[in-house]
């Protein structure tokens, strides 16, 4: 590894701010990582050190959340004023990234070891496939592969422009004097990989030339702009303001791709579908690798073309295909004959039964969709848990806290139980806050009843102290509606009840709604 | 509990309604697991059916049922293989036992991750929430129980067999890398069996079957196999050392390659334990004389390598050179009986010390584990031992060698250079010498006869002076120091007694005289208080008192306070005469103690004032020169044998013949002397030890000086023990002045107790009443 960077990352650990600044100024690369895949910033702010954390951000580190390496900044930061300042320089303003979606495009780029889901390979032969710091063979054949499927969703010109229209072939070699790095490094946009500090300054017309051909306007502009610009946190700043748009603009290509090229192929069939019509969809504009059907309530199934390099995006895809079951065999073997004429892909069934809910699960997993209609969030919340997408199972949760038409049409109660059978603490949590707030009205409902009292056998499963956690959580938010401490309790324990200041504080009131729980449990037979 | 059932959104009809049913597509799926047909299994299917069977809240029976399968399934799988196999712990089946049950175990592991992954769904709904092993580890602890348990001897014996059997190879052959290439194939077998030991998880998950079960044993059985593989017993020396030192690093190179950091520091420590200290310190004593009778000092320096780190072995190492060092010094250092004068002797055998430090220093110039310094420290340990046999004789001996040293006149072949090195030995032995102050007493001595006769160079002095008080402390150097002081003063002053004298020249007379006056301080010369009374009365001869007049003058102007008391006995003289007839005149330098100068002299000059000439011999007798000179009759009569009768410096003749001196005997000029040299150093001989004024050259008054240092030094030290501690027990009080007065010298019980009476007497001390060996201070 660069020395000099290797010195960068143990300055950032001791706080050393004056040889971070030296070491910046001489020129070294703020966003590499080291060989634990530590990132400067990530070590100074780990390391508490505000100052150079500063100093790295002004000069062109980057913080974004919907990245990896950002978001172990933000979660490591050891002062909250440091995660505040990486907060104000993050570029992506992600509200959650359990999975984040610039991460895993960019990580499609890398092989796995059997696993390979890339259906294209590039092989430039070119004189200058290297750059010029290399000093290797020059006349080496460059390999580059990825989806096909991805770069007709974010550049639908790469083909014409780079490889004569051809695009059916596996393989497809190129010779038309674009040095192989220079493909690489579109490639590279194409993932959403970062690619700044990894320009060339010579490299700069010929890269603004094949954008402007290959019609990626962001990318040109971008370009233009960053040619001129030497000074790092300028640089960085330019950065911070183009990546998020890149991001937007790739969930926006891929929303599209979605509704053209994989909602509108999908097609309905009663139970099985013919044989030709799976082929036909196989080979369909989307460029699929793998199907995916689900059986509609009236019995229609729905088959999509789907992309399984997105779908692992889900752990129930990946553990599906990283082991060798049958799934992953038969998926090695459909993607060998790729080309073959009249071999179909294989179908991978879905346990939901509206079209809806997959769709928009399968939206969420192609661009990170998160706009959820509450009448489809329990839906959502079922299917996530089946495919283990957590990510979009607490996003629908959060729906469903924030919807008014949902307690409009379900009871608190029910609310409740499916909290509990698809294990959501922050939809028990949100059911205790309603209860705690509408006590008076609710206390004498049998139903309260009922949950309290299934509550209480779901501790005895537990085998954990013998409280009754939904009473607990209850109480907890009655402290939280009168805004009270607990410790603020024996303290008005100790009062004259009829004293004005105790009245004003609301302890009154308080004592009344925990009275009525109280009640409710010794009703029940429970002490607690 | 029953299920609970969900109203608001429909979930998918399970694929399946009865547990059974569900049950049975698992059971299919692990069998074909276990039979490597996983390709065959269905992932979508399995998952949706475990789903299913979450949903319909049958988790618990369905994880008894698969705890009860896998139970079966691999008790029968661990029969079908390991049922038929002979695992008897012959060694020769050994390795086939641990590739076997590697490879059962590599199969079943691979087995186990697929079930996990299956069972994704079910340990999120169940196991985690419930507390209970998530499916992996289920299988690795069921894995223990159904088949490393029952089998757990029969794997450590074959692990112990096979490890043993490459150390073997490894310990016949000299080229590792081809033994571990021949046997990488069971290595790796064996480092797969270790990381499944570290993984299977025993005692409710808190510790790994390799702690509990394996690491200890292996330990054990490797301490047997380094004490009983080998015929110890049967080996030389030399070839036992010789496979120690093979045996360490092939210990290292194999366990390094299969075990983990800490496990492999245990075993080599145990390597260590076995063979250092058990094996190579029993034979450490005959290596090293082997080595260095032989002067092998690869042999020697591969000895001193073989532990770093044992300090056990390390000290024995040294402790056996050390003790070949002393006794090679008993065996071939001698004194050379057949010499003339002690003196001589000194010489000879310090030279024949230095010789064997220098040639031991060559020696044992190696390269020592702990620190370079060793050699040094080994060598000046072993040869002070050896001087403390006789430390009376070895100070007076190392004394006369110094000494012999520092009154070379300074030439080309002798500088300072070649002082310092021929004298370092002196000063480094001299450091750590129990008689210490002993030493340094001699050494004042034979200094204040090298100061006062002249024959010092004072550069040298000063050098030697100065290493001399860095190594035994300034306390026992600073009245050397006021005694080379006193020589600057001397010369200082007769310079300006010589710049006054010259530019007045009242006395013509003096100008042939050479006087080079030693103004001492009393206390610091070693020399007892003098007999003012005979000094006064000495006559001496009118020139020289007149000379002694002029710088006594010159003296008062300067130190006005200062008494000025002559010392003329630790004088020295030196004349030229003209001995024999005008024809064949032998000019000879006499360098003469005063008292024999002034004898000699009455014969020179009362015989007519006349320097230039010969002078016509007046009989002299006895009487006649005891009136002239004022010395007392012993001391006329001592001087009288030492020039006239004494073998070697008759410079005078008696007219009586006979070794007595009789009233009636004349003394005249023996104008026949003759001499090998130029020059002649008379000494004067020794009636009776102890008459003699000049004192210092017999051992009685430096060890009476001696003794009263020590005195006033432990007396100091014992109140100031006492001071600090109020009551003390004898014996401790005792320990602890030695241990204060170590440096200086080896504390006597006789001292000791003479220092307590003398501070008892002096009321510093009481006994205790009750108990006289209780010493309380006052």
């Amino acid at each position: 590894m660069d020395k000099k960077f290797e010195d960068l990352c143990i300055a950032c650990r001791t706080g050393d701010l004056p040889n971070v600044d030296r070491l910046i100024s001489s020129g070294v690369n703020l966003n590499s990582v080291d060989r634990f895949d530590n990132t400067p910033l990530f070590l100074a702010s780990l390391c508490g050190h505000e100052e150079v954390v500063k100093l790295l951000l002004k000069s062109g580190a980057i913080c974004d959340r919907d990245r990896h390496e950002g978001a172990r900044c933000i979660y490591g930061a050891l002062t909250d004023s440091i995660r505040d300042l990486l907060l104000s320089f993050d570029i992506s303003k992600a509200f959650d990234m359990n999975q984040p979606f610039a991460t895993h495009i960019s990580s499609l780029l890398n092989d796995h070891p059997f696993l390979t889901t890339f259906d294209i390979i590039f092989e430039i032969s070119s004189s200058q496939n290297l750059d010029s710091s290399s000093t290797n063979n020059f006349n080496e054949v460059y390999t580059l592969k990825a989806h096909k499927y991805l770069i007709c969703a974010r550049c639908p010109r790469f083909f014409d422009v780079l490889c004569n229209g051809e695009k059916y072939k596996p393989v497809i070699k190129i010779n038309n004097g674009v040095p192989g790095y220079i493909l690489e490094l579109l490639l590279k946009f194409i993932y959403l990989v970062p690619i700044l500090h990894m320009i060339k300054h010579n490299d700069y017309n010929l890269l603004i030339k094949l954008s402007r051909e290959l019609e990626m306007e962001n990318l040109t502009e971008f370009l233009n702009k960053a040619k001129h610009i030497a000074e790092p946190s300028e640089k960085s700043a330019l950065m911070l303001e183009n990546q998020y748009e890149f991001t937007s603009t790739a969930k926006e290509q891929l929303r599209q791709f979605v509704d053209s090229y994989i909602i509108q192929n999908s097609f309905c069939c009663a139970d099985n579908p013919a044989q030709e019509d799976t082929i036909k969809l196989s080979q369909c504009e989307a460029y699929p690798d793998i199907l995916v059907s689900l059986k509609g309530s009236n019995g229609i199934s729905k088959i999509y073309p789907c992309h399984l390099s997105i779908l692992l995006r889900s752990d129930y895809f990946k553990s599906m295909f990283l082991d060798p079951f049958k799934e992953f065999t038969t998926y090695t073997r459909s993607t060998d004959h790729y080309n073959d004429i009249g071999s179909a892909l294989q179908v991978l069934d879905i346990p939901t039964s509206k079209i809806e809910v997959f769709e928009l699960s399968l939206r969420y997993l192609y661009y990170d969709e998160s706009n959820i209609p509450w009448d489809y969030a329990m839906d959502i919340i079922l299917l996530s848990d089946f495919i283990l997408t957590d990510r979009l199972k607490s996003l629908a949760a959060t729906v469903i806290t924030q919807s008014k038409e949902i307690l409009q049409n379900y009871s608190i109660f029910e609310i409740l139980y499916f909290a509990w059978s698809t294990r959501l603490e922050r939809l028990e949590e949100f059911v205790a806050k309603y209860v705690a707030f509408h006590i008076k009205k609710i206390y004498k409902q049998p139903e309260f009843k009922e949950a309290i009292t299934k509550s209480s056998q779901r501790i005895s499963q537990r085998q954990e102290t013998d409280t009754i956690e939904f009473t607990d959580d209850i109480r907890f938010y009655l402290l939280e509606k009168y805004n009270f401490e607990p410790e603020d309790i024996p303290f008005f324990e100790e009062e004259d009840e009829n004293d004005n200041f105790v009245i004003e504080s609301g302890y009154l009131d308080y004592k009344y709604d925990t009275a009525l729980v109280q009640g409710v449990l010794q009703e029940l037979g429970f002490d607690a | 509990m029953a299920p609970l059932t969900v109203k608001l959104v429909k979930r998918n009809q399970p694929l399946y309604d009865s547990f059974d049913d569900s049950w049975q597509v698992v059971h299919n799926a692990l069998e074909k697991i276990f039979s490597d047909n996983t390709s065959e299994v269905s992932f979508e299917r399995v998952y949706r059916v475990v789903y299913d069977i979450a949903f319909l809240g049958e988790t618990e029976k369905f994880y008894k049922k698969m705890t009860t399968y896998l139970i079966d399934r691999l008790s029968l799988s661990s029969q079908e293989t390991f049922g038929n196999m002979d695992v008897s712990s012959g060694s020769d089946s050994s390795p086939k036992f641990i590739q076997c049950f590697n490879t059962f175990w590599l199969a079943n592991n691979h087995h186990f991750k697929l079930i996990g992954d299956l069972m994704l769904y079910f340990d999120k709904v169940y196991s985690v929430p419930k507390r209970k092993l998530q499916v992996i580890d289920l299988c690795y602890s069921i894995f223990a129980t159904a088949v490393l348990y029952p089998l757990q001897q029969n794997l450590l014996d074959a692990f112990t067999n096979t490890f043993n059997k490459i150390r073997d190879e490894l310990i016949d052959s000299e080229d590792y890398g081809t033994v571990l290439e021949k046997n990488a194939t069971i290595i790796a077998e064996l480092k797969s069996l270790i990381s499944m030991m570290e993984l299977i998880l025993v005692n409710d998950g808190n510790v790994s079957f390799y702690k509990t079960s394996f690491e200890q044993y292996f330990v054990d059985k490797t301490k047997a196999f380094y004490s009983n593989s080998i015929q110890w017993d049967n080996l030389p020396p030399l070839e036992i050392f010789y496979t120690i030192e093979l045996l360490s690093p092939a210990e290292r190179e194999i366990s390094k390659r299969c075990f983990n950091d800490d496990t492999s520091s245990k075993l080599l420590n145990t390597v260590e334990e076995v063979l250092i200290n058990d094996k190579a310190s029993n034979i450490v004593n005959s290596l090293v004389s082997m080595a260095m009778s032989k002067q092998d000092k690869d042999l020697l320096e591969q000895i001193m390598h073989l532990s770093v780190e044992n300090t056990e072995y390390t000290t024995r190492a040294y402790d056996a050179i050390k003790k070949y060092i002393f006794n090679d010094l008993q065996e071939n250092i001698c004194v050379d009986e057949s010499l003339r004068r002690r003196s001589l002797m000194g010489i000879q055998w310090t030279f024949e010390i230095t010789k064997k430090r220098t040639n031991y220093n060559k020696f044992l110039d190696i390269h020592y584990p702990n620190g370079n310094d060793a050699s040094s420290y080994i060598i000046d340990e072993s040869f002070v031992k050896f001087l403390e046999i006789n430390i009376k004789q070895s100070i007076e001996f190392l004394c006369y060698y110094a000494d012999s040293k520092l009154k070379m006149p300074p030439s080309d072949s002798v500088t300072l250079e070649t002082i310092k090195s021929d004298l370092h030995p002196i000063i480094k032995f001299s450091e750590s010498l129990s008689a210490m102050d002993d030493f340094m007493e001699t050494y004042r001595v034979m200094l204040s006869k090298r100061l006062l006769h002249q024959r010092y160079t004072y550069e040298w002095e000063a050098s030697v002076l100065k290493s001399l008080s860095s190594e035994v402390g300034s306390y026992l150097t600073v009245n050397i120091e006021t005694m080379l002081k006193d020589m600057n003063i001397s010369g200082d002053l007769t310079r300006s007694m010589k710049a006054m004298t010259g530019s007045k020249t009242t006395d013509s007379s003096l100008s042939h005289l050479d006087f080079h006056p030693s103004v001492l301080t009393m206390t610091a010369w070693p020399f007892d208080s003098m007999n003012e009374q005979e000094e006064e009365q000495t006559k001496l001869p009118s020139v020289m008192q007149r000379q002694l007049d002029v710088f006594a003058d010159v003296y008062k102007k300067r130190y006005s306070q200062r008494i000025l008391k002559w010392c003329h006995s630790l004088g020295l003289v030196e004349i030229t005469y003209w001995f024999g007839d005008d024809e064949s005149t032998r000019k000879y330098d006499l360098v003469l103690p005063f008292h024999s100068a002034i004898v000699f002299l009455l014969f020179v000059v009362e015989n007519g004032e006349n320097q230039e000439g010969k002078q016509t011999n007046q009989p002299w007798t006895l009487d006649r020169i005891q009136h002239a000179t004022g010395l007392t009759t012993a001391e006329v009569t001592r001087q009288l044998i030492s020039l006239a009768i004494a073998p070697r410096f008759r410079i005078l003749k008696k007219t009586s013949p006979g070794p007595n001196i009789q009233s009636t005997d004349t003394f005249s000029i023996n104008e026949d002397f003759k001499s090998p040299t130029e020059t002649v150093r008379v000494k004067t001989v020794n009636l009776t030890p102890g008459t003699t004024t000049t004192g210092g050259n017999d051992g009685t008054s430096i060890q009476k000086s001696l003794e009263r240092d020590r005195f006033v030094v432990t007396n100091a030290a014992v109140a100031r023990i006492m001071k600090q501690n109020k009551t003390l027990m004898e014996r401790e009080l005792f320990e602890q002045c030695q241990a204060v007065l170590k440096p200086h010298f080896f504390l006597q019980n006789k001292t000791f107790q003479h220092s307590l009476h003398h501070l008892i007497d002096k009321e510093y001390l009481a006994t205790d009443p009750d108990d006289p060996q209780v010493y309380r201070y006052l």
